[in-house]
């Protein structure tokens, strides 16, 4: 199903007394991009879904929502092409009327994906990879989009990178969150609250993947100002506090802008922002460092 | 295209497809349930397990209707509330391009299951207005009432988020489900674990419920901004 059938299926969806919405044209658009120009046989590449928005909408996380659909892909490609997990990058609370919390997505973003080349693919032939896409676009209202892309990725004896798509993917990346926990970083449970703190945040948040032990009123306890972020958990329902921790760090006192020459120069970014992925065993009882 | 010219690719795209779309569409099972969120009100607040909150609203014909004076008559075995937006796409979903909704309700209709569709949309917002909600319970042949709830304050009262989010109430008038439809969180196609339907299957044998909550899917309630 391409765009035009999104469009029919909308037909029935103007919305009198509503501000008007251009239901022919496409609220978010896709594009397939490889960070490589061809590649040899063995190798992993990644290539990225790389998502522009309209002004005012959103798409969805994978992680747990109250309501939406994260993108979803239902790839092709030649026997023996491997296609990995998608890495998404880190989303921002979105709330609506009626205490309802969301993880989205703004203006752009790409989702990365591992493709792994089998080792007895031939030189000279090529890799077509297709993925077949569906998403939900929402502002006052929701939008069901769809979208196919594809790319040719020639079987080479040497790797070509590709300096646009590589670019996407290098920019994409920046905005995933790090696996590497931060070293300064601490948790403990007390009872069914497990207390994660970073020394130095202004703030910090949390964004439960689908599979994490639910947190109980995330929309009230998910995003906390200091450097501790309390969560209460049902313990009993999960094996692991999983998802992304965002924080906040405010700037060093010798950071803080003063009055510059007039040299027209910008000051520093006030506050510095980074993501790490955890997972943190509900089974754990005592503190841990790591 | 690739998937044009052999059966490899074919074969390769089936792998894919059902270790990458099904992860992301299906796998928010009932184990990581519904429960991220505390109602605002302190009094009446739909919890599972306990008595469901009385509530009374009109439906687009202009008849209304008491939950605790459904369940009081004579026959009624249960009661499901969908919440309800005729312009969602995942309402559309289950009342045009499948008759999910349809169909549950005529399987039990004649077991002593009522139903009623809620719509707590505030005026403005999508799929609002008492004139629009009577064409589009025609346009889709909806055979139950159509109650609105323009303040949203039944809506808040069940925690309902989405559209559809379904209730089950059984003839004590607790409430025995709380979640979604079904099994497929896609705006496009409809699953193959109909969970109301499940629900009601228990109520009626004088069962528990085994499912009594799952993660609801939809668009989000369009209630009024605070």
């Amino acid at each position: 199903m391409g765009i035009v059938a999104a469009g029919a299926f909308l037909a029935g969806l103007a919305v009198a007394g509503m501000e008007q919405v251009d239901l022919d044209k496409p609220k978010a658009k896709v594009r397939l991009v490889s960070a490589v120009e061809s590649v040899p046989p063995g190798h992993e590449i990644y290539v990225g879904l790389d998502f522009t928005i309209e002004p005012g909408w959103h798409l969805y996380w994978d992680g747990q929502n109250d309501t939406g659909f994260a993108p979803a892909a239902a790839w092709s490609a030649p026997e023996g092409v491997r296609i990995g997990e998608v890495r998404w990058p880190t989303p921002k609370r979105y709330i609506s009327p009626g205490d309802i919390l969301d993880h989205v997505y703004e203006d752009q973003f790409t989702l990365i994906v591992p493709i792994r080349v089998p080792k007895d693919a031939e030189i000279g032939s090529t890799i077509e990879l297709t993925a077949d896409l569906e998403w939900l676009v929402c502002k006052d209202i929701c939008i069901p989009e769809f979208a196919e892309v594809s790319l040719s990725i020639p079987i080479t004896e040497r790797p070509a990178p590709s300096s646009s798509g590589g670019t996407t993917i290098a920019r994409g990346s920046r905005t995933l969150p790090s696996q590497k926990l931060p070293p300064e970083m601490r948790w403990a449970w007390r009872g069914d609250e497990l207390t994660i703190s970073v020394p130095n945040a202004s703030k910090i948040a949390f964004y439960p993947s689908r599979h994490s032990a639910p947190v109980g009123g995330l929309l009230e306890f998910g995003e906390q100002k200091g450097s501790t972020l309390s969560l209460p958990i049902d313990r009993s329902r999960g094996d692991e506090v999983a998802g992304i921790l965002q924080y906040w760090t405010a700037p060093a006192p010798s950071a803080t802008p003063t009055p510059g020459p007039a040299s027209g120069r910008i000051p520093p970014n006030p506050s510095a922002t980074q993501s790490v992925a955890i997972r943190i065993p509900t089974s754990d009882s005592i503190n841990a460092d790591k | 295209m690739a998937r044009k010219n052999s059966t490899l690719t074919k074969l390769a795209m089936g792998v894919v497809a059902a270790a990458t779309l099904a992860a992301a569409t299906i796998a928010a099972g009932p184990k990581d349930g519904k429960d991220g969120y505390k109602a605002m009100d302190s009094h009446a607040v739909a919890k599972v397990g306990e008595k469901a909150p009385d509530f009374t609203l009109t439906d687009t014909d202009g008849n209304t209707h008491t939950l605790s004076e459904v369940l009081a008559k004579e026959g009624v075995n249960a009661v499901v509330l969908e919440w309800y937006n005729p312009q969602c796409p995942f309402v559309v979903k289950h009342h045009k391009h499948n008759t999910t909704m349809a169909d549950t309700y005529a399987a039990f209709q004649a077991k002593g299951v009522k139903w009623a569709a809620i719509n707590s949309g505030a005026e403005g917002k999508q799929g609002a207005g008492l004139e629009l909600n009577k064409e589009m319970k025609t346009e889709y042949k909806i055979a139950y009432p159509v109650l609105l709830d323009t303040d949203g304050k039944v809506g808040k009262m069940y925690s309902a988020k989405t559209t559809p989010h379904m209730f089950v109430i059984n003839a004590d008038g607790i409430l025995v489900y709380a979640g979604a439809i079904d099994n497929n969180r896609s705006p496009r196609n409809a699953g193959d674990v109909n969970y109301v339907e499940a629900a009601l299957n228990s109520v009626l044998a004088g069962e528990t419920v085994e499912q009594a909550q799952t993660r609801p899917y939809g668009c989000s309630v369009k209630y009024a901004a605070r």
